[in-house]
């Protein structure tokens, strides 16, 4: 168990480092050369349906249904 | 309870990296919380089908739950199936919520999951169903989808280099692609794990 709880604090701490010497090089503009992604658009856009467009109404409609 | 324990491959940390490097706009977090949410899933149902967890493991198909029992095929197919459900689940509770770009993370995570190609959720679930067929078909079936699967991996690593050749964005696509061709090398050996990307 102990063996366990050690190996998951060292991959946390060693992707956080990851992530935050990434973080650090794209603020200081190294990783500027990098493709740009539209993920995060995607990913709004798809939230921004499924806010929008109701599909979360038509779902609280239909346990509503079952629940009356 | 059976403890178990965490094996965390090196190609965790190249995919880990890759993904630090190519999100240029701050999504990798919302992607964590949703894969987090989606692992949650499978780990529910797993339990809730009479399974335990013996151990997990970390590589360049994210996170692999191996199961210390193997379940029926319905119940394989049900625990394949829980990640996605529980990710859309997620996504409405995130939408009324007001979270909109957690419950699109969780849409996006829970579709892709949900493709019928091996390793992903969808061809776990089908190569279950496949066990149920008398074995002569099952394994003709098992056959198809992981040549299936080796394709349309293939269809997407090279769709992903067309993307990113012809508009010098999302370089995302060919990753993904490149890590699913990887990936199906473990896909018949493995086949009562559980992959999530």
């Amino acid at each position: 168990m102990l063996n366990t709880i050690r190996s998951a604090l060292w991959c946390a701490a060693v992707c956080f480092g990851i992530f935050a010497t990434a973080q650090l090089l794209r603020g200081l503009g190294v990783l500027s050369f990098l493709p740009e992604n539209d993920t995060g658009r995607a990913v709004a856009v798809l939230g921004a349906a499924a806010a929008q467009e109701g599909w979360s109404d038509g779902l609280v409609a239909v346990f509503a249904a079952h629940g009356k | 309870m059976t403890r178990a324990k965490l094996h965390v491959s090196p190609s965790f940390y190249i995919f880990w990296s890759l993904f630090c490097l190519l999100d240029n706009e701050g999504i990798l977090p919302l992607f964590l919380c949703a894969a987090v949410i989606h692992e949650l899933g499978h780990v529910i149902a797993i339990y809730a089908c009479g399974g335990y967890i013996c151990g997990i493991q970390l590589s360049a198909a994210g996170a692999v739950l191996e199961q210390g029992r193997q379940l029926s095929g319905l119940a394989d197919c049900a625990v394949s199936l829980a990640g996605p459900a529980a990710g859309m689940a997620a996504a409405w509770v995130c939408t009324m919520a007001g979270l909109p770009m957690l419950a699109g993370a969780n849409i996006m995570l829970s579709v892709f999951n949900c493709l019928p190609l091996l390793p992903l959720d969808g061809g776990c679930a089908l190569s279950s169903l496949f066990c149920l067929l008398p074995t002569a078909i099952s394994a003709q079936a098992q056959l198809a989808l992981a040549w299936f699967s080796f394709l349309a991996s293939a269809a997407l690593a090279v769709c992903g280099a067309a993307l990113l050749f012809y508009t010098g964005r999302n370089a995302t696509v060919l990753v993904i692609g490149l890590f699913l061709l990887h990936m199906n090398r473990y896909s018949l050996r493995d086949s009562f794990n559980y992959g999530m990307i």
